[in-house]
Protein backbone atom coordinates (compact mmCIF):
# COMPACT_ATOMS: atom_id res chain seq x y z
CA UNK A 1 0.00 0.00 0.00
CA UNK A 2 0.98 3.59 -0.39
CA UNK A 3 1.81 5.59 2.33
CA UNK A 4 -0.78 8.76 2.54
CA UNK A 5 1.37 11.98 3.74
CA UNK A 6 0.24 13.12 7.48
CA UNK A 7 0.25 16.50 6.03
CA UNK A 8 -2.35 15.88 3.58
CA UNK A 9 -5.02 14.74 6.55
CA UNK A 10 -8.17 16.93 7.14
CA UNK A 11 -7.28 18.35 10.43
CA UNK A 12 -10.11 20.57 12.55
CA UNK A 13 -8.96 23.06 15.16
CA UNK A 14 -11.52 24.19 18.00
CA UNK A 15 -11.15 28.16 18.88
CA UNK A 16 -13.54 29.96 21.23
CA UNK A 17 -14.33 33.37 20.33
CA UNK A 18 -15.26 36.27 23.14
CA UNK A 19 -18.21 36.66 21.92
CA UNK A 20 -18.89 33.03 22.80
CA UNK A 21 -18.76 31.50 19.13
CA UNK A 22 -17.23 28.26 19.23
CA UNK A 23 -15.49 28.49 15.93
CA UNK A 24 -14.27 24.75 14.03
CA UNK A 25 -11.43 25.58 11.74
CA UNK A 26 -11.57 22.61 8.96
CA UNK A 27 -8.85 22.15 6.70
CA UNK A 28 -7.09 19.68 4.07
CA UNK A 29 -8.91 16.95 2.70
CA UNK A 30 -12.66 15.89 4.57
CA UNK A 31 -13.44 12.71 3.80
CA UNK A 32 -14.56 9.02 5.62
CA UNK A 33 -10.55 8.92 7.08
CA UNK A 34 -10.91 12.49 8.50
CA UNK A 35 -14.78 12.76 9.37
CA UNK A 36 -14.01 11.50 12.68
CA UNK A 37 -11.56 14.35 13.08
CA UNK A 38 -14.63 16.78 12.54
CA UNK A 39 -16.97 15.24 14.44
CA UNK A 40 -14.39 15.30 17.56
CA UNK A 41 -13.87 18.93 17.37
CA UNK A 42 -17.74 19.48 17.19
CA UNK A 43 -18.66 17.24 20.81
CA UNK A 44 -15.60 19.23 22.36
CA UNK A 45 -17.45 22.85 21.28
CA UNK A 46 -20.62 21.26 22.63
CA UNK A 47 -18.89 20.84 26.10
CA UNK A 48 -17.48 24.41 25.76
CA UNK A 49 -21.07 25.84 26.37
CA UNK A 50 -20.23 28.24 23.67
CA UNK A 51 -23.36 30.19 22.44
CA UNK A 52 -23.11 29.44 18.73
CA UNK A 53 -20.84 27.48 16.08
CA UNK A 54 -19.15 27.89 12.93
CA UNK A 55 -17.08 26.26 10.45
CA UNK A 56 -14.22 28.42 9.13
CA UNK A 57 -13.98 26.03 5.66
CA UNK A 58 -11.83 28.37 4.20
CA UNK A 59 -8.52 25.75 3.89
CA UNK A 60 -10.47 22.88 3.31
CA UNK A 61 -9.23 21.61 -0.43
CA UNK A 62 -11.86 18.67 -0.80
CA UNK A 63 -14.78 17.45 0.78
CA UNK A 64 -17.19 14.66 -0.02
CA UNK A 65 -20.77 13.85 1.52
CA UNK A 66 -18.77 12.02 4.21
CA UNK A 67 -17.35 15.52 5.81
CA UNK A 68 -20.91 17.23 4.90
CA UNK A 69 -22.22 14.02 7.37
CA UNK A 70 -19.96 15.44 10.14
CA UNK A 71 -21.13 18.42 9.95
CA UNK A 72 -24.76 18.12 9.41
CA UNK A 73 -24.38 15.97 12.54
CA UNK A 74 -23.92 19.09 14.35
CA UNK A 75 -26.84 20.77 13.58
CA UNK A 76 -29.96 20.78 15.43
CA UNK A 77 -33.05 21.16 12.66
CA UNK A 78 -34.59 23.65 11.88
CA UNK A 79 -30.99 25.79 12.22
CA UNK A 80 -28.40 25.90 9.60
CA UNK A 81 -25.25 24.64 9.51
CA UNK A 82 -22.90 28.12 9.60
CA UNK A 83 -19.86 28.15 7.36
CA UNK A 84 -17.31 30.56 7.12
CA UNK A 85 -15.50 31.67 4.18
CA UNK A 86 -15.86 28.57 2.41
CA UNK A 87 -13.56 27.45 -0.19
CA UNK A 88 -14.36 26.46 -3.68
CA UNK A 89 -14.21 23.11 -2.97
CA UNK A 90 -16.99 23.29 -0.15
CA UNK A 91 -19.25 25.92 -2.26
CA UNK A 92 -19.23 22.99 -5.06
CA UNK A 93 -20.27 20.26 -3.12
CA UNK A 94 -23.09 22.71 -1.22
CA UNK A 95 -24.22 23.10 -5.21
CA UNK A 96 -24.06 19.89 -6.05
CA UNK A 97 -25.95 18.56 -3.46
CA UNK A 98 -28.68 21.38 -3.36
CA UNK A 99 -27.84 22.05 0.35
CA UNK A 100 -27.74 25.67 0.39
CA UNK A 101 -30.55 25.81 2.80
CA UNK A 102 -28.82 23.72 5.33
CA UNK A 103 -25.43 25.21 4.52
CA UNK A 104 -25.59 28.75 5.12
CA UNK A 105 -22.41 31.08 4.96
CA UNK A 106 -22.09 33.19 9.00
CA UNK A 107 -23.79 36.49 8.14
CA UNK B 1 -6.50 4.15 -22.44
CA UNK B 2 -7.19 2.10 -18.82
CA UNK B 3 -5.75 2.07 -15.79
CA UNK B 4 -6.43 -0.37 -13.08
CA UNK B 5 -5.64 -0.14 -9.29
CA UNK B 6 -6.80 -2.29 -6.11
CA UNK B 7 -7.44 -0.86 -2.75
CA UNK B 8 -6.86 -2.02 0.66
CA UNK B 9 -10.62 -2.10 2.58
CA UNK B 10 -9.47 0.95 5.26
CA UNK B 11 -10.81 4.24 5.31
CA UNK B 12 -7.41 5.84 4.00
CA UNK B 13 -7.82 4.10 0.55
CA UNK B 14 -10.00 6.91 -0.42
CA UNK B 15 -7.81 9.41 -0.46
CA UNK B 16 -5.39 6.91 -2.66
CA UNK B 17 -7.96 6.66 -4.95
CA UNK B 18 -8.64 10.32 -5.45
CA UNK B 19 -4.76 10.21 -6.12
CA UNK B 20 -4.45 7.42 -8.11
CA UNK B 21 -8.00 8.78 -10.14
CA UNK B 22 -6.41 12.43 -10.32
CA UNK B 23 -3.43 10.75 -12.21
CA UNK B 24 -5.10 10.04 -14.93
CA UNK B 25 -6.99 13.27 -15.49
CA UNK B 26 -3.97 15.64 -15.71
CA UNK B 27 -5.09 16.89 -19.34
CA UNK B 28 -8.46 17.39 -18.54
CA UNK B 29 -10.36 20.40 -17.73
CA UNK B 30 -10.58 21.60 -13.88
CA UNK B 31 -14.46 21.09 -13.61
CA UNK B 32 -14.44 17.29 -14.92
CA UNK B 33 -11.23 16.40 -13.04
CA UNK B 34 -13.25 17.64 -9.89
CA UNK B 35 -16.33 16.10 -10.39
CA UNK B 36 -14.28 12.63 -11.46
CA UNK B 37 -12.52 13.48 -8.17
CA UNK B 38 -15.55 13.58 -6.24
CA UNK B 39 -17.72 10.69 -7.85
CA UNK B 40 -14.84 8.55 -6.74
CA UNK B 41 -14.39 9.47 -3.03
CA UNK B 42 -18.10 8.47 -2.45
CA UNK B 43 -17.97 5.44 -4.54
CA UNK B 44 -14.72 4.33 -2.95
CA UNK B 45 -16.63 5.51 0.64
CA UNK B 46 -19.43 3.20 0.14
CA UNK B 47 -16.90 0.06 -0.54
CA UNK B 48 -15.59 0.66 2.18
CA UNK B 49 -18.57 1.66 4.43
CA UNK B 50 -21.51 -0.37 2.81
CA UNK B 51 -19.50 -3.52 1.74
CA UNK B 52 -16.57 -3.74 4.30
CA UNK B 53 -14.25 -4.78 1.32
CA UNK B 54 -11.28 -4.18 -0.85
CA UNK B 55 -12.12 -2.76 -4.21
CA UNK B 56 -10.79 -1.91 -7.55
CA UNK B 57 -11.15 1.21 -9.52
CA UNK B 58 -10.67 1.19 -14.00
CA UNK B 59 -10.08 3.91 -15.82
CA UNK B 60 -11.20 4.38 -19.39
CA UNK B 61 -10.73 7.55 -21.19
CA UNK B 62 -11.43 7.49 -24.91
CA UNK B 63 -11.03 10.94 -26.73
CA UNK B 64 -14.60 11.84 -26.15
CA UNK B 65 -15.43 9.97 -22.69
CA UNK B 66 -13.80 8.83 -19.33
CA UNK B 67 -15.61 5.89 -18.09
CA UNK B 68 -14.43 4.78 -14.42
CA UNK B 69 -15.36 1.51 -12.81
CA UNK B 70 -15.61 0.68 -8.75
CA UNK B 71 -15.69 -2.51 -8.17
CA UNK B 72 -16.35 -4.65 -4.41
CA UNK B 73 -17.31 -7.51 -3.19
CA UNK B 74 -19.96 -6.57 -1.47
CA UNK B 75 -23.74 -7.67 -2.10
CA UNK B 76 -26.90 -5.84 -2.10
CA UNK B 77 -27.52 -3.21 -5.22
CA UNK B 78 -26.95 0.76 -4.27
CA UNK B 79 -29.20 2.60 -5.28
CA UNK B 80 -29.32 6.58 -5.32
CA UNK B 81 -31.69 7.65 -2.79
CA UNK B 82 -33.16 11.67 -2.35
CA UNK B 83 -31.87 12.46 0.69
CA UNK B 84 -33.99 15.15 2.66
CA UNK B 85 -31.82 18.29 4.03
CA UNK B 86 -32.51 16.60 7.53
CA UNK B 87 -30.91 13.69 6.54
CA UNK B 88 -27.35 13.50 7.72
CA UNK B 89 -25.99 10.80 5.33
CA UNK B 90 -27.31 9.28 2.12
CA UNK B 91 -26.03 11.76 -0.73
CA UNK B 92 -23.20 9.33 -2.24
CA UNK B 93 -24.73 8.16 -5.36
CA UNK B 94 -26.91 11.10 -5.17
CA UNK B 95 -23.93 13.24 -6.06
CA UNK B 96 -23.39 10.16 -8.93
CA UNK B 97 -26.35 10.69 -10.11
CA UNK B 98 -26.26 14.62 -10.19
CA UNK B 99 -22.59 15.09 -12.09
CA UNK B 100 -22.31 11.93 -13.97
CA UNK B 101 -23.84 11.84 -17.66
CA UNK B 102 -24.93 8.01 -17.28
CA UNK B 103 -24.32 5.69 -14.48
CA UNK B 104 -25.24 2.56 -13.12
CA UNK B 105 -25.03 -0.55 -11.39
CA UNK B 106 -23.91 -4.56 -11.88
CA UNK B 107 -23.42 -7.70 -9.94
CA UNK B 108 -21.54 -10.84 -11.17
CA UNK B 109 -22.30 -14.37 -10.14
CA UNK B 110 -18.97 -14.47 -8.65
CA UNK B 111 -19.96 -12.06 -5.87
CA UNK B 112 -18.35 -8.93 -7.27
CA UNK B 113 -20.41 -5.84 -7.60
CA UNK B 114 -19.36 -2.61 -10.04
CA UNK B 115 -20.70 0.84 -9.54
CA UNK B 116 -19.63 2.55 -12.91
CA UNK B 117 -20.70 6.11 -14.55
CA UNK B 118 -19.30 7.97 -17.28
CA UNK B 119 -18.53 11.88 -18.38
CA UNK B 120 -18.05 13.62 -21.26
CA UNK B 121 -14.83 14.93 -21.78
CA UNK B 122 -13.60 18.27 -23.04
CA UNK B 123 -10.13 18.50 -22.83
CA UNK B 124 -7.89 21.08 -21.65
CA UNK B 125 -7.58 23.23 -24.44
CA UNK B 126 -10.36 21.89 -26.52
CA UNK B 127 -14.02 22.22 -27.72
CA UNK B 128 -16.63 19.34 -27.50
CA UNK B 129 -16.48 17.21 -30.12
CA UNK B 130 -18.08 14.27 -29.21
CA UNK B 131 -20.36 12.34 -31.49
CA UNK B 132 -22.27 9.71 -29.42
CA UNK B 133 -21.00 7.31 -32.49
CA UNK B 134 -18.09 6.51 -31.10
CA UNK B 135 -19.24 5.37 -28.33
CA UNK B 136 -20.41 1.88 -26.83
CA UNK B 137 -23.07 2.43 -24.11
CA UNK B 138 -22.29 -0.17 -21.31
CA UNK B 139 -24.87 -2.97 -21.26
CA UNK B 140 -25.39 -2.77 -17.86
CA UNK B 141 -29.27 -1.62 -16.03
CA UNK B 142 -29.07 1.84 -15.08
CA UNK B 143 -30.21 2.17 -11.30
CA UNK B 144 -33.35 3.41 -10.24
CA UNK B 145 -32.64 7.12 -8.49
CA UNK B 146 -36.01 6.57 -7.02
CA UNK B 147 -35.49 3.82 -4.89
CA UNK B 148 -34.68 3.50 -1.32
CA UNK B 149 -31.11 2.86 -0.17
CA UNK B 150 -32.33 0.49 2.97
CA UNK B 151 -30.14 -2.35 2.82
CA UNK B 152 -26.90 0.24 3.26
CA UNK B 153 -27.45 2.28 6.31
CA UNK B 154 -25.19 3.91 7.51
CA UNK B 155 -24.06 3.74 11.17
CA UNK B 156 -21.97 5.79 13.35
CA UNK B 157 -20.89 3.60 15.59
CA UNK B 158 -18.86 5.45 18.06
CA UNK B 159 -20.28 8.88 18.12
CA UNK B 160 -24.16 7.64 19.04
CA UNK B 161 -23.40 7.91 22.32
CA UNK B 162 -22.60 11.69 21.74
CA UNK B 163 -25.88 12.42 19.90
CA UNK B 164 -28.04 13.32 22.62
CA UNK B 165 -25.44 16.36 23.69
CA UNK B 166 -25.23 17.29 20.41
CA UNK B 167 -29.04 17.68 19.66
CA UNK B 168 -29.46 19.63 23.09
CA UNK B 169 -26.70 22.22 21.35
CA UNK B 170 -28.20 25.75 19.99
CA UNK B 171 -26.71 26.11 17.19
Amino acid sequence: MDEVDDDEHGTATLTLEADGTAVIAVEGEIDLSSGDTVSAAIIHAVDCNCTRLVFDMSEVRFMDSSGFSALLESRTPPAPVLLRKPSHAVRRLIETTGLGDVMQIEP
Amino acid sequence: MTAMRRFANVTTSVRLARRFVAEQLTDFDDVTAESVILMVSELATNSIRHAASEFSITVTSTRQHLHVEVTDYGSGTPVARSALPSDTTGRGLQIIAELADDWGVHSKRSGTKTVWFTVRLTRAGETDTATSAAVTKPKQTRSNPRSSYDTMNLRYGNLAAFNDRRRSFVG
